[in-house]
């Protein structure tokens, strides 16, 4: 009987983590909602701009080339594939290995960043502005900065996150309960899923 | 904390393809997508980059088509199996779909407004 009442103990136990599991998500993923709507602004912003001044954005892709933002784009990619193999580790026990694999996103997070601080700079110099009015190039800065760097912000703020991760789980917070670590994986699988949006629609098409 | 669904699929390192059938690889369905997304994100390069001074408007329409498709399917793939959508809760789906359509509506109509002298829209 004693026995019984245990594993029902235990049952309820796993439910009501399920259930409080499931709940921080569905948080998580109301969010991200909003965070849909805020992008898909600026990204239909740009493909606007993008179908209505075809001639403009032919003369950046000129300019700017993209060896340097497929690179990146592997970069963030891959900083995904570490950030599932992260939650893998803790969900399986292996908490050094976690540790190893949440360092990588990390890392990697902060060369996207480089990368990008990389790109402005060449932007600058081609006096690609927000305001800029050449005629080669006039209106493309507004439709570019704006979703780029929101999402580069987005990835400081991920890479910042990253490190309370990393903290946490250095002390063995999500040990028992990783519940923590998959909702900043569903962050950072969002910010690479914008950029693969990003990438395509900016520098490819 | 997760259900057996998403510990079977997530945590072994053998994967089960079309084609290619069964396969030991390590973080299994993770890596296996990884690798899905870097070829894919190859294609993509050399599809820009192939036609793009070809002339032409249907090259062009295929171009971007073929572009966005791709993109579409990066992104599904990272949704899919890295956000985990194959195996949580169906609503969350929904959670994400509901904005998704909305602003695909916004967009398809904001394309179709005229631009008027000197750039309406600026």
């Amino acid at each position: 009987m004693a026995e019984l009442t245990a594993h029902a103990g235990a049952h309820s136990d796993n439910a009501h983590k399920k259930l409080d599991a499931n709940n921080k998500k569905l948080a998580m993923w109301l969010y991200l909602a909003s965070e849909v709507v805020i992008f898909s602004v600026l990204i239909g912003a740009y493909a606007v701009f993008r179908f209505n001044e075809p001639e403009i954005v032919k003369n950046v892709h000129k300019e700017l080339g993209i060896a340097l933002v497929t690179v990146n784009t592997f970069i963030l990619l891959m900083s995904s594939w570490a950030m599932v193999l992260a939650l893998r580790a803790i969900e399986m026990g292996k908490r050094r290995e976690f540790m190893l694999w949440m360092s990588g996103v990390v890392g990697m997070g902060v060369v996207f960043l480089l990368g990008q601080y990389i790109e402005y700079r060449e932007l600058a110099h081609l006096a690609i502005t927000l305001d800029s009015i050449s005629p080669d190039f006039g209106g493309f800065g507004m439709r570019f900065y704006a979703p780029t760097a929101f999402h580069g912000a987005h990835v400081l703020i991920g890479v910042l996150l990253g490190l309370q991760v990393l903290w946490l789980g250095h002390k063995g917070f999500y040990d028992n309960n990783p519940i923590g670590v998959e909702a900043f994986g569903l962050y950072w699988h969002f910010v690479d899923v914008v950029w693969i949006i990003l990438f395509t629609l900016i520098y490819l098409i | 904390m997760a259900d057996n669904t998403h510990e079977n699929t997530h945590h072994s390192d053998t994967v089960t393809l079309p084609l290619v059938g069964s396969i030991t690889v390590y973080g299994g369905i993770y890596t296996v997508v990884f690798g899905a997304l870097g070829v894919l994100t190859v294609l993509e390069v050399l599809v820009a980059e192939l036609f793009k001074n070809v002339g032409g408007e249907a090259t062009n329409a295929f171009r971007v088509i073929a572009l966005m498709g791709i993109a579409v399917v990066k992104a599904l793939l990272v949704v899919w199996f890295y956000m985990h959508l194959r195996t949580d809760n169906k609503f969350f789906r929904v959670v994400l779909m509901f904005p998704l359509f909305l602003v695909i509506i916004a967009v398809l109509y904001l394309i179709g407004v005229p631009v008027g002298p000197g750039g309406g829209y600026r």
